[in-house]
């Protein structure tokens, strides 16, 4: 049976760690041991991974819901598992529920972050900049929400797109129909034969 | 196709037919200036007539201003031809086909490019310039009798021929020649129309001769009217008080201005005259090629561009084309293969050959034989000669216009009938007459 892996942050980085929460043999890890294996993972200088930045903008809406629906069904979970606690005397069902809470958690984050991609578009390349903004001592335990705006303010990034000066709007004219109407065709031949000639050698009339 | 397109889609698809097809659209040009509207207009075609000029420059002295010379020809739309056509089952024909019927337009069109291929080629050997013919000039020998003197005129010239006085019988004058050229003994004095707008010239050998001069008009058989090939009555190559060039002689090509000393061939004595191709030269497979080059050398001496020449003769060409690459290889003759425009059917000696079908080409008699004197003389019947166009584009200008295009109600049936004015004109501008040359030749 395989499990959902923890999703750990990083201390400094509002990113993820990816870090599978079974054992090979298929039991469950302690949770001494996932936050060594994200400490050795994170030690090691890998790149830690933003939420949304390899999705296509256009399906971060769906993922996002994605997420949602995850979250809700873990949470159906823990509120089945709490509401039966006789029917759980080894205490098994307690570990599943923190760790069940443990993803719910990290889906939580998933989302914030998605949903502030989506709103924000140009986040998706600031949340390095925008994590040691929120981790500052001025700024920490600032609501997501209001640090995200925070930051875009401070940064320029809310200001309304100049638009600029308007594009040139001469150039060459659109190419007239070459279909002529018989009175257009007469008049021609009328007035102008040589450029009647011209048509009428080009195959136009 | 509604019976309201018809007028314009005939007119267009005739027209278009008829420059593809016809030789003639092939040769002309249409440099001219203004819009033609109705019959009789003229439109203006603009010739330089002087050289460049180039002058020594010397610090602190003015320079001379060079004159533009310029002339204005002008193109007269003096041919109007109409269709009056019987359509009494238009409708049938548009039901029965969707677009005007192609033989229809065919047998139109050809109509209409061979009256034009006709009136272009010969407006085209009426206006080539004296001197550039090609075919065998008749020749009077000068001897101790003058047989020729030119009086100069306002306009030019008259020459009169002068008669032995055995060759005079009371008011009627006449001579019996021997042409050196081959053989052969013609009428001695001017037959029109075959001598007219050829060239003549006073001959006292072979090495002093006048330059040629155009038969502008023939007034009995020892007068005609002469002009310059450009009809030019004064400028700079002009000896002081003449009206025509080269009258102190020169060889043939080079004519310096009153000569070097002699007196002017108007008070010289014993002086003959000749006609430049008064007769039909025999045109073959084994001549055909040199007789091209020869043309060719009369456009170079004129200082033609190479480019863009053009030889019209009869279908007789185009075998003589094929029968001449096998003769002479040396002398590469490419045979168009594929659609044919404008009648192009090869290329030899730097003209693009077309092959004009049917009488389009021009004829005229050649020069009578003749045998007796005086009033015995007795005219034979003259060899008929094909008049062969050579030219550079430059050498005419055309220019048409169908003027009108209509489907009527016939008045007394009830029919319909389609009805067109096509209006034409073409002008060799008097300095592009040496644009053009002719073979005078029969096959």
């Amino acid at each position: 049976m395989t499990k959902d892996p923890v999703v750990k942050k990083s201390p400094n980085v509002m990113a993820e760690v990816v870090v599978n929460v079974l054992k090979e043999d298929g039991s469950p890890k302690t949770p001494e041991e996932l936050e060594n294996e994200s400490a050795a993972i994170i030690a090691d200088g890998n790149t830690p991974i933003v939420h949304g930045s390899k999705t296509a903008s256009a399906l971060l809406l769906k993922s996002l819901k994605d997420e949602r629906e995850k979250r809700r069904e873990l949470e159906e979970e823990i509120a089945r598992l709490k509401a039966n606690p006789d029917a759980d005397p080894s205490g098994a069902d307690a570990a599943k529920i923190a760790e069940l809470e443990t993803q719910v958690s990290g889906l939580n984050d998933i989302i914030a972050q998605k949903d502030v991609v989506i709103r924000y578009p140009v986040m998706k390349d600031k949340w390095n900049e925008f994590e040691e903004f929120r981790n500052s001592p001025d700024n920490q335990g600032m609501n997501l929400n209001t640090a995200v705006k925070a930051f875009l303010t401070e940064n320029g990034l809310l200001d309304p797109v100049r638009p600029g000066l308007e594009k040139p709007t001469g150039g060459e004219p659109a190419a007239p129909s070459q279909k002529l109407t018989t009175e257009q065709i007469a008049d021609l031949r009328k007035n102008n034969f040589k450029e009647y000639m011209r048509l009428v050698n080009n195959g136009t009339i | 196709m509604e019976l309201a397109n018809f007028a314009e889609q005939f007119a267009s698809k005739t027209l278009k037919r008829s420059y593809q097809k016809g030789v003639f659209n092939g040769i002309v040009n249409r440099e001219y200036e203004g819009e033609i509207k109705k019959p009789g207009d003229r439109v203006n075609i603009l010739s330089f007539l002087n050289a460049g000029e180039l002058q020594d420059y010397a610090v602190g002295t003015d320079m001379a201003v060079q004159r533009l010379v310029d002339a204005e020809d002008q193109l007269v739309v003096e041919k109007r031809k109409a269709y009056n056509l019987s359509l009494d089952q238009l409708e049938d024909v548009f039901t029965y086909a969707t677009d005007i019927p192609e033989n229809l337009i065919e047998i139109q069109s050809q109509a209409l490019d061979k009256l034009i291929d006709t009136y272009v080629l010969e407006k085209g050997a009426q206006e080539v310039k004296a001197g550039s013919w090609l075919g065998v000039d008749l020749v009077v020998y000068g001897a101790a009798q003058t047989m020729a003197s030119i009086v100069t005129t306002a306009t030019g010239g008259t020459v009169t021929l002068v008669m032995a006085a055995s060759d005079i019988d009371g008011a009627t004058t006449g001579a019996t020649v021997e042409n050196p050229r081959d053989g052969t003994s013609y009428f001695g004095g001017f037959v029109s129309p075959a001598d007219l707008y050829k060239g003549f010239r006073l001959r006292s050998t072979a090495a002093f001769v006048s330059p040629w001069y155009r038969i502008s008009g023939i007034t009995s058989s020892v007068v005609a009217t002469l002009t310059e090939w450009d009809e030019a009555v004064s400028g700079p190559d002009f000896e002081e008080g003449y009206t025509l060039r080269g009258l102190f002689g020169g060889d043939g090509k080079s004519f310096p201005k009153y000569g070097a000393g002699d007196a002017s061939l108007l008070t010289m004595s014993g002086l003959g005259w000749e006609i430049q191709a008064a007769i039909a030269t025999a045109i073959t497979a084994a001549t055909i090629y040199d007789q091209a080059t020869m043309l060719a050398e009369f456009l170079d001496e004129n200082e033609v561009p190479d480019e863009n020449r053009h030889l019209t003769g009869t279908p007789a060409i185009k075998a003589m084309l094929k029968q001449s690459s096998e003769l002479q290889p040396s002398g590469i003759v490419e045979i168009y293969e594929g659609v044919v425009i404008n009648g192009r059917v090869g290329k030899i000696g730097g003209f693009e050959v077309h092959s004009a079908a049917g009488a389009r080409v021009s004829t005229r008699a050649s020069h009578s034989p003749s045998s007796g004197t005086g009033g015995d003389v007795v005219l034979s019947a003259a060899t008929t000669g094909n008049q062969i166009l050579a030219n550079h584009i430059g050498f005419m200008t055309y220019g048409d216009k169908w003027s009108e295009t209509r489907v009527v109600n016939a008045e007394n049936q009830f029919a319909k009938k389609y009805q067109g004015l096509y209006l034409f004109g073409a002008k060799v501008p008097r300095y592009r007459r040496k644009y053009g040359a002719i073979l005078f030749g029969s096959f």
